[in-house]
C-alpha cells in the first residue's frame, strides 16, 4: 500500500491510494484550504463520489479515521467508546505517581482503570504487570469505565 | 468629470452583470469580459482611459511568475518535460504552418505560432476545479503541461518582441535573433541575476509594517520592471512576471498575494475588457472560411498533443484525450502575443491578428469548458455502446 501524491500549481496538493478491495480514494488539498475526498468504483476513471470538507471538518474526520491520536501531538484526548474510555496520559516531571511500583499503587482495586501500554521513549511496554515501575516522561495508554474513573486515576497519581 | 465617473461605474457594473450571467451559464468571466467589451466598442467615449487602466492587468503576468518557485520547478521538471515538449512540438509548428500559408511574414507567422500554442492557465485550471477533475489521473499532467507552457511562452515572447523591435527577421536574420536573445539574456542577468544575489537585503528591507507603504514599494517594483522590460523592446509582461519570478522567492510571498491580489482581480477584468473593445471583428468579415480553419487547427492540434502526452505517461485513452480537451481554452498568453503583434508588426499580420486571436480565445473557451463537462458523459455512453457492440458479436458468430 502507498499513499501517491502530486503537485498541482495553481489548484493545490493530490493524494491518492488504492484500498485492498481495488477502489481507490483521491484526495485534494485546495489552496484555499477546501478539501475534496474523491471515490472511483474498481476500474472506474471517473468519480463515483466526491465529498466537499472544510479544513475543520476534514481535521475532525482524520482523527476519526486515524482512531488513536499520537501522544507527542495531543496531550490528552478521550477516545469515548460508549462508556469505554480510552485516554493517553503523561507523568510530567514532580508527578508523584513517578517511582512507584503499579502493584502498590493499587490502581485497578481503586479506580478499575486498566493500563494497557507504557510508551518510554523509544520502548514500548504492552500489558505492564504489578511490579512495573513508573517513570517520569511515562506515557500511559489507560482504559476506564466512564469518567468518573478516569479522573480518580488522573488523582491518584497525582495524590 | 462626471461623465467620466458615470461611464467608468457603468462599465464596472456590467462587467459583473456579465460575470454573473457567465457564471450561471456555467462559463468563464473572462470570455463575458472580452464580449462586452466588443459589444461597448462605440460606446465608450474614454477609451484611451479604459486602455491606460488595462495595462496594469500586467499584475496577472507578475502573480504568474510568483506563483514560479524554483523548488517547485526542480520537483516539477523531470515528469513534466516529456509530456510539455511533446504538446511544444505539435502546437507551436502548427500555428507558424498556418500563418505562412496566409501569407504572413516570418515573424507574423512565429507569433501565431505562440497563439495557438500557449493555452490559458487562468481558465484551465478554474474549470478542472469547477467540474470536479482536478481529482482525475490526468489532472497532474494537464497543470504540469500549463506550467511548461506558460514558462516557454515568457522566454518566446521575449525573444519574438525583442526580434519585432529590432527590425524585419528577413533584413536581420540570424544577426536579428543574435541580438534579441543578447537583450533577453541582458534583461534577465540585470533584473534577476544581480538582484538575486541580493535576496536576503532585499529580504530585510521588504519587512515594511504599513500597509499602504509596502503596497506601493511593491507595485512601483512591478511597474518599472515591466516599463524597463518596454525600454529593452522586450515586452512589459516579461518585466512584470521577471519581477514577480524574483518576489517569489523572497519571504514576502504570502503577503503580496494577498495584498495584490484584489488589484490583479480587478485589473485583469479591465485587461480583458479593453481587449475586447479592440477587436475590430469586420476585418475578418472575408475571411471566415480561414479564421474557422485556424480554430478547427487548433482544436485538433491540443487533442492530438494531448493524446500523445497522455499514452506517454501510460494513462488511458479515456484521460489522454481528456488531457487534449482540457488544454483547448486559449486565454491571457493569446492576447499579450497579439497585442505586441499588433503594435508592432504591419502588413496583413498586423491587422488580422487581434480580431483572430480574439475568436479564438472566445470560440476555443467556450467549446473547452462545454467539452470538460460533456466529455465523461459522452465517454460513458460511448463506452456503453462499444461493450455492447462488443456483447452481441460473439451471438451473431453462433447464429
Amino acid at each position: 500500500m502507498r499513499i501517491h501524491e502530486a503537485d498541482l500549481p495553481g489548484v493545490g496538493r493530490k493524494f491518492w491510494l488504492h484500498t485492498h478491495t481495488g477502489e481507490k480514494i483521491t484526495i485534494l488539498r485546495h489552496n484555499t484550504g477546501k478539501r475534496e475526498i474523491y471515490s472511483f468504483l474498481k476500474g472506474e476513471e471517473f468519480p463515483s463520489r466526491c465529498i466537499e470538507l472544510s479544513e475543520e471538518e476534514a481535521r475532525q474526520i482524520g482523527a476519526v479515521l486515524v482512531g488513536e491520536i499520537h501522544p507527542k501531538t495531543v496531550e490528552q484526548l478521550d477516545v469515548v467508546l460508549k462508556d469505554l474510555i480510552i485516554d493517553w496520559v503523561k507523568l510530567e516531571p514532580g508527578c508523584p505517581g513517578a517511582g512507584r511500583r503499579i502493584g502498590d499503587l493499587q490502581i485497578r482495586k481503586r479506580t478499575g482503570v486498566s493500563i494497557v501500554t507504557i510508551l518510554r521513549g523509544e520502548e514500548t511496554i504492552p500489558a505492564p504487570g504489578p511490579e512495573e515501575v513508573l517513570q517520569v516522561e511515562d506515557v500511559l495508554l489507560v482504559v476506564a469505565h466512564g469518567a468518573s474513573a478516569m479522573k480518580a486515576f488522573r488523582q491518584l497519581l497525582k495524590d | 468629470m462626471p461623465d467620466l465617473l458615470f461611464e467608468l461605474g457603468a462599465i464596472m457594473v456590467v462587467l459583473f452583470l456579465g460575470g454573473l450571467l457567465a457564471i450561471r451559464l456555467g462559463q468563464s468571466v473572462i470570455l463575458a469580459y472580452i464580449l462586452i467589451g466588443l459589444l461597448l466598442q462605440g460606446v465608450v467615449t474614454h477609451g484611451p482611459l479604459v486602455n491606460a487602466l488595462s495595462t496594469v492587468g500586467l499584475l496577472l503576468l507578475f502573480f504568474l511568475g510568483l506563483e514560479f518557485s524554483l523548488q517547485q520547478m526542480k520537483r516539477f521538471w523531470r515528469p513534466m518535460a516529456a509530456s510539455g515538449t511533446v504538446d511544444l512540438l505539435v502546437n507551436l509548428p502548427i500555428g507558424i504552418l498556418l500563418g505562412r500559408l496566409l501569407g504572413w511574414d516570418w515573424l507574423g507567422a512565429c507569433y501565431l505560432g505562440g497563439i495557438l500554442y500557449i493555452s490559458s492557465s487562468a481558465v484551465v485550471t478554474k474549470a478542472l476545479i469547477d467540474t470536479r477533475q482536478a481529482a482525475n489521473p490526468e489532472s497532474d499532467t494537464i497543470v504540469g503541461i500549463l506550467v511548461f507552457e506558460d514558462l516557454v511562452i515568457v522566454l518566446y515572447l521575449a525573444l519574438l518582441a525583442s526580434m519585432t523591435t529590432a527590425g524585419e527577421w528577413g533584413s536581420g536574420g540570424v544577426e536579428a535573433l543574435g541580438w534579441a536573445l543578447a537583450r533577453v539574456v541582458a534583461f534577465g542577468f540585470l533584473f534577476l541575476a544581480i538582484p538575486y544575489v541580493f535576496l536576503p537585503r532585499l529580504n530585510r528591507f521588504l519587512h515594511i509594517e504599513q500597509a499602504e507603504l509596502f503596497l506601493l514599494f511593491a507595485f512601483g517594483l512591478v511597474i518599472l520592471y515591466a516599463a524597463a522590460a518596454a525600454r529593452l523592446g522586450l515586452s512589459e509582461a516579461i518585466g512584470a512576471f521577471v519581477a514577480g519570478l524574483l518576489l517569489s522567492e523572497t519571504a514576502h510571498k504570502e503577503r503580496l498575494v494577498e495584498r495584490l491580489s484584489p488589484f490583479r482581480d480587478l485589473f485583469t477584468a479591465i485587461f480583458f475588457l479593453s481587449f475586447g473593445m479592440t477587436i475590430r471583428i469586420g476585418e475578418l468579415a472575408e475571411g471566415w472560411a480561414v479564421v474557422f480553419l485556424i480554430l478547427l487547427a487548433a482544436l485538433l492540434g491540443k487533442l492530438l498533443s494531448g493524446y500523445l502526452a497522455g499514452r506517454l505517461r501510460r494513462l488511458s485513452v479515456r484521460a489522454s484525450l481528456g488531457i487534449g480537451l482540457s488544454l483547448w481554452p486559449r486565454g491571457e498568453f493569446s492576447i499579450v502575443l497579439a497585442g505586441v503583434a499588433a503594435a508592432g508588426l504591419g502588413g496583413a499580420a498586423g491587422a488580422h491578428i487581434l480580431p483572430l486571436t480574439g475568436f479564438l480565445v472566445f470560440s476555443s473557451g467556450i467549446l473547452g469548458l462545454i467539452a470538460m463537462k460533456e466529455f465523461p458523459r459522452v465517454w460513458k455512453w460511448w463506452s456503453a455502446e462499444r461493450s455492447e457492440a462488443a456483447d452481441q458479436e460473439p451471438e451473431k458468430g453462433k447464429g
